[in-house]
Parts: C-alpha cells; structure tokens; sequence
C-alpha cells in the first residue's frame, strides 16, 4: 500500500453537521455561524471524515453518484475554496 | 501566441521547458503557487505547466481547488519525474473530470502534450481515476509504473518505454507484479487502454471512428477487440447505456486481484 499522502482536507473539529428533515447545517460552534448545505454538501461533509485528497475525494463521490466527474469537480472545488475561505477545512 | 505560465523553481528545468517549447509559445514563469493562479485567472495564461511542488516546497495539489474554480477553463498539465516518493503526490494531484494530464520527466517531451492540450483536442481523462484506484492498492515498488501506465498506456506508450520511465527494467515489471499477485503487465497496459476508449465513448459520447483518430488505431474493430476482452465490453453496449463505474470496478478487480476472479 502507498504511504499516506500529503495534501488532505480536514474538517475543522469545532465544526458539527446537523441533519434535520427539512434542510443540513453546519454548526460553526467556534464562531457560532449556521451554514445551510446542499445535498452535495453534505456528501462531502461526510466524506471529508476520512480526510481524503480533493483527488480522492472527487473519484469517491463520482463512483456512487450518477453525475459526470467535470461537473463534480468542479462543483467539489467550488465548495471547498468556499469553506477553505470560511475557515471550516484545512490542508494536511 | 499562446502563453503558457510554468510553475518550477529549478533552473535547469525552465531551460529544459524554454528549449522545448519556446516555438509553441510565450513561456511565463510564475513566482509562485498563488500567481500562477492570479495569471489563470486574469486570462493571462492558457494553459499552467507544473511541478508536484511549488516554489516553497506545498503540493500543488492545494492550489488545484481554487485553479478549477478561478480558471476553469485553463489546464493543467504536470512536468515531474515519477518516483517512488512523488507518486503519492501525483495521485492527490490530478483530479477527475479536470482538465489534466502530466509528462513525465525527463524522459517525455513536452511538445506533443502541449500542443494537443492548447488545442483542446481531447476532454478530461479517464487517466486520474485509474491512478486514484489503481495506485492506491499497488504495492509501493510498482506505484510508478503503475501510474506511469495509467498516464500513458492510452497513448500507445509499450512496455519497454513504460518500464524504462518507471526506473526499472521490464522483467522487473513482470516480477513485481507476480509477486503482487496482480494480473500481468499486458492485461494491466490493455486494460488501461480499453477502460480510456470506453470512457471517451460514455462520458463523452465519442464515436468509434473519433476514438480510433484521437488514439491512432489502425482500423475500428481494433476497438471492439481491445474493449471486449480486456473491459468485456463492446461499442455496441455503450449505445446500449452500460454503467462505465460498474466496468472500471470490474476492469480494477480483474487486474489486482485476478486469482479472485477465477474463483467467482
């Protein structure tokens, strides 16, 4: 197997998911902010568990979703520059 | 002119790059991660030519987020050698469904990639998926080559070229991978090739004969060979609508585990 990598995406531990009937959260308990996420956002919320790669993260979300990998990814980025600017992930 | 920015701090590899591609276009050497992605952003670049790393040492693969998102439309491509310690870089770098492709130095030239990718004449590439899946559970010794296959063998590269880029020689290709107890390394090359033919066709809806110009077979129903024994598919069952994931998972399982496959 390859060492782990470089380059992964942490969510910031202060930050909790909350999934409600109507609509999904995000809890910034640090800053006490509410952020409303999308379904994709919350699949990749829940992907980011593992502290994957965006690289990883884009092929693992492609593989169980029927959409097509140009638009994942580039709707994937567009999430995480807004939550790197916001302060809710960090680079590994 | 075209403008090609380039983000690489050694010396003798902007010669390398200005040598080799100086007639393609005007070359920018960006100072840093973040301007290469102000240049990408502000239309001053057509296409960004980078290391695994930038010029404080991060992965590049940081700043491909915000890249894709400022300058979608601006490729890139990797200029790198692939190695055992940057293998792991290149597979957190190059991202599904972008526009991305790597040359590996200093064995590949530049030009052939460069032109085709200013061109646009091809779409994002099956190539970081299979390097996603298949780097993943090789065995550190084969990652290169398995990488370097995953890039290349679509190309029409053979084994001898793939093996050489890899740092090895071709029998010690087909040991490692014996005793990795993968598939052997012709399996492993086709079936690369098969999966990037079927991925054109689905994703892209790319026909047989545009498929067999892109690639340079010689006839068409070289197509349905190579696709129907390594990937068991055939042109006719992507018109059908075939489930390209459910093939690469398949087409990955043969290669890596292929004992577990005549046991099914």
């Amino acid at each position: 197997m390859m060492p782990r990598q470089e380059s992964r995406i942490a969510r910031d531990p202060r930050v909790v998911l909350l999934e409600r009937a109507r609509d999904s959260v995000m809890l910034d308990i640090a800053h006490g902010r509410r952020i409303r996420l999308n379904r994709l956002g919350v699949r990749i919320w829940e992907a980011l568990a593992t502290e994957p790669t965006f690289a990883a993260l884009v092929d693992h979300l492609w593989s169980r979703y029927d959409v097509r990998a140009e638009v994942l990814a580039h709707d994937v980025a567009d999430t995480l520059s807004q939550w790197a600017d916001a302060g809710l992930i960090s680079w590994r | 002119m075209p403008v090609i920015g380039a983000l690489v701090s050694e010396g003798s590899i902007r010669d390398e790059i200005t040598r080799q591609l100086a007639r393609f276009g005007e070359i920018e050497f960006c100072s840093s991660a973040a301007a290469a992605v102000e240049a990408a952003a502000g239309g001053r670049i057509d296409l960004l030519l980078t290391a695994l790393r930038d010029d404080r040492g991060d992965p590049i693969a940081r700043a491909i987020p915000v890249l894709s998102v400022r300058a979608p439309r601006v490729p890139v491509l990797v200029y790198d050698q692939i190695t055992r310690s940057t293998v792991g870089l290149l597979r957190a770098t190059l991202i599904p469904g972008l526009r991305m492709d790597c040359v590996v130095r200093p064995f590949e030239p530049l030009a052939p990639i460069v032109r085709d990718m200013l061109a646009a004449t091809l779409p994002p590439l099956v190539a970081p998926i299979l390097v996603q899946r298949l780097v993943s559970v090789a065995p550190l010794s084969l990652g290169p080559f398995v990488a370097i296959a995953a890039l290349k063998a679509p190309s029409r590269r053979g084994l001898d070229q793939l093996a050489r880029w890899s740092g090895v020689t071709p029998r010690t290709i087909e040991r490692r991978l014996v005793r990795a107890r993968w598939a052997p390394e012709h399996v492993l090359i086709q079936s690369c090739r098969a999966l990037d033919v079927l991925w054109l066709m689905t994703e892209y809806g790319w026909s047989v004969k545009r498929v067999q110009r892109a690639r340079g077979l010689s006839f068409a129903s070289a197509i349905t060979r190579l696709t129907q024994r390594y990937a068991g598919a055939t042109p006719r069952d992507v018109r059908e609508g075939i489930d390209f994931r459910a093939v690469l998972s398949d087409v990955v399982r043969r290669v890596t585990e292929p004992g577990a496959d005549r046991s099914s």
